[in-house]
């Protein structure tokens, strides 16, 4: 039997190597494409462009850069199509494919570090997502003391200064993510606001700017305003919300584009509506062979799907029958796009299954917004549908129907999987010493906690009241106890905030894997006796579920 | 029944990263014993001596690709039926027919897990000798 530990390590290694390589991996890729655009098009070039951009779609994901895969895709998708055809592109397409390899040539700007992508609980505490970076300016050397311990446990790293000497050199250096200021710097009582002033006009007014004050007068609160401050705080500040706006605050940069499919047979008629979409900062790919359909859905998973009604094939009807008779595109939104003027066949169109109908040839901005209206709201029923509004995890339901689903799908290929309950430790006493609202707070602190230790691709569910549920596809029952006594110990040293009481709270947690139970409600009832063990053990501890793997007799 | 089990594997790969990664998911974690070549030309000299019950090969390569250092394998009389998995990270139907008419057993899909490639191997050499 090989090393596990080993395998890990060397595994690990590779993956923090291919890391360091990649950001030259896609300067090569840029720098090939700017040569290729300063000539005229020469198919060799293209050969060797998709090739590399081949290898990258293939050996990112590899290394846990799905991303960087998915973006490395899309170009060569195109760049496949035109080397199969031999003839120079045209200007179109050229600028599609320029957007394609834009994106990914900058796709770790956005993403900087991989989701952490095995068993391996090293990798899952060693890839956190990138800290980001806050500047903290405050002559108050308590914040300075206390900001940034708390801060870190939110994955945020804080620089600090106590006057306006060395920022610009700071800045210099790397720009933040966000400025947290005192306004009453240098004991003037405008010091900060008007340091803020200067540092937006030097280096963006899109600089956020967080104001964490002691006076709490109207006035005060207007320089703020006036300065361009994001939100101001009045000490002594409260952790919870301060991360709260500061999550706000950076998710702002990433959030992500709506994901449309756009279903045409005439490439050039594509083409435009896509490109139009993208200017708009949508995300949307062309599918011109309809027999594709399926593939490109799993493969895009578009929010909305724009579609013609009139295709040589089928017709845009059929397709989107078709598409809605698989569960997962239920309620996916079809807007067709047909020169059909007739109400009755556009009656007709929705009634087999389509969400609205545009009468070609329309207007883009028409288009874009009826596209994006329509996405929107997709995207607001469907986390409406599945999340908890409270903590903006996944509901009881859908937290178990992720567990079903990945559970079947683990023990078909064979593959690990642990699902854990998480309890918070005397949770009632939270709220009767210090109100729900404060109960409210703890709950929502660990939510967080969860999102960012956890992958992607795991499930976390808010299980009901004070009990949570993860869902940890690919990891063994050893590192899920890993993983969860990090979120365990990080969650007990988070400091909250009462009036002028802090307090820390702690969580238990049992765990059982795929590998004791096929079936998702053993998996369910295990996890939940080995938390009711930690809890019996005296709390703020992580129980494995003790049923030996192999002897277990529904083992196949 | 020993002399059936999967040891020697011929893995052609052009990207040095994939490589390393594949050499720990086939050696250390399969067990296998692994020769590793960079592209179709080096596993052409090295085929013969090294005498490979089941060759493992990337599509896309520089030069001779994955279907052609396959077809110029096989020309190699010690070659001739020793089956061959294809991996590659675009897999679409009509691409795993074309591969497959180019005489691959099965195509395996980047990006793998490293965890689980030597089993997937095992799984379909068993297949393959039921």
């Amino acid at each position: 039997m090989p090393d596990e530990d080993d395998i890990q390590t060397r595994l690990k290694a590779l993956r923090e190597a291919y890391a360091k390589q990649l950001p030259d991996k896609l300067a090569d890729v840029a720098r090939q494409w700017r040569t290729m655009q300063d000539q005229s098009w020469n198919p060799d070039q293209a050969r060797s462009l998709h090739r590399r951009i081949h290898t990258l779609a293939g050996s990112a994901p590899t290394f846990g850069f799905d991303d960087v895969g998915q973006r490395a895709r899309h170009a060569e998708h195109l760049l496949k199509t035109w080397n199969n055809v031999q003839h120079p592109p045209g200007e179109d397409e050229i600028t599609e494919l320029a957007g394609h390899i834009h994106t990914l040539c900058n796709s770790l700007d956005s993403h900087p570090t991989p989701p952490p992508m095995s068993s391996s609980p090293e990798a899952v505490s060693a890839e956190l997502p990138e800290r980001r970076l806050v500047f903290l300016i405050d002559n108050d050397q308590a914040m300075i003391d206390r900001l940034p311990p708390l801060l870190s446990h939110f994955d945020y790293q804080v620089r600090t200064f106590c006057d306006a000497s060395g920022i610009d050199e700071a800045f210099a250096e790397e720009r933040p993510t966000v400025l947290i200021i005192n306004p009453e710097l240098d004991d003037t009582q405008q010091g900060g606001t008007a340091l803020v002033r200067g540092l937006k006009a030097r280096y963006g007014q899109d600089l956020p700017v967080i104001f964490v004050a002691t006076l709490n007068d109207f006035d005060s609160r207007l320089q703020a305003v006036r300065s361009g401050g994001d939100a101001y705080f009045v000490k002594p500040v409260d952790i919870a919300p301060l991360v709260d706006h500061l999550d706000r605050v950076t998710q702002g940069h990433t959030n992500e584009a709506y994901r449309v499919l756009v279903v045409e047979d005439d490439p050039d008629l594509a083409t435009h509506y896509a490109l139009t979409l993208r200017q708009a900062g949508m995300d949307a790919t062309i599918l011109t062979r309809l027999e594709e359909i399926l593939t490109t859905l799993a493969e895009v998973r578009p929010e909305l799907i724009l579609m013609d009604v009139y295709m040589p094939r089928c017709s845009g009807l059929e397709l989107a029958q078709l598409i809605r008779q698989q569960d997962d595109w239920l309620s996916i939104p079809i807007v067709f796009l047909s020169s059909e003027t007739d109400m009755e066949k556009q009656f007709s169109a929705m009634r087999s299954g389509g969400d609205d109908f545009l009468t070609k040839p329309i207007d883009d901005r028409h288009l874009v917004t009826s596209v994006s209206i329509r996405a929107e709201r997709a995207r607001t029923l469907n986390m409406l549908m599945v999340q908890d509004s409270l903590t903006g995890l996944l509901k009881h339901t859908k937290i178990k129907e992720k567990l079903a689903a990945e559970a079947s799908r683990a023990s078909r290929a064979g593959e690990p999987l642990v699902f854990g309950m998480l309890d918070i430790d005397h949770f009632k006493r939270i709220n009767d010493r210090y109100g729900h609202l404060c109960g409210d707070r703890v709950i929502k602190s660990l939510a967080r906690l969860l999102r960012q230790r956890l992958r992607q691709s795991d499930g976390i569910g808010r299980y009901g009241g004070e009990e949570f549920a993860v869902v940890l596809p690919g990891c063994n029952l050893a590192a899920g106890e890993q993983v969860l006594n990090q979120i365990r110990e990080g969650f007990a040293k988070l400091c909250f905030r009462h009036g002028d009481k802090e307090f820390s709270v702690t969580l238990s947690a049992g765990i059982a894997s795929v590998e004791q139970f096929r079936d998702a409600e053993g998996i369910n009832r295990a996890a939940d006796d080995a938390l009711y063990a930690a809890k019996r053990s005296g709390r703020n501890r992580v129980k494995l579920c003790q049923v030996p793997a192999a002897k277990f007799p529904e083992h196949r | 029944m020993s002399s059936n089990e999967l040891q020697r594997i011929l893995f052609i790969e052009d990207e040095a990263d994939i490589q390393a990664v594949a050499q720990v998911a086939l050696e250390a974690v399969g067990g296998f014993t692994v020769k590793i070549c960079s592209s179709g030309e080096e596993a052409l000299q090295a085929a013969e001596a090294f005498a490979p019950q089941l060759i493992l090969s990337d599509v896309m390569m520089p030069g001779m690709d994955g279907p052609m250092t396959l077809l110029a394998l096989r020309r190699l009389p010690a070659l001739v039926d020793i089956p061959a998995i294809f991996m590659t990270a675009k897999v679409q139907p009509q691409e795993v027919a074309q591969l497959r008419t180019a005489g691959a057993m099965e195509v395996i899909a980047k990006p793998f897990d490293p965890m689980t490639l030597a089993q997937q191997i095992k799984d379909i050499w068993r297949q393959c000798h039921a």
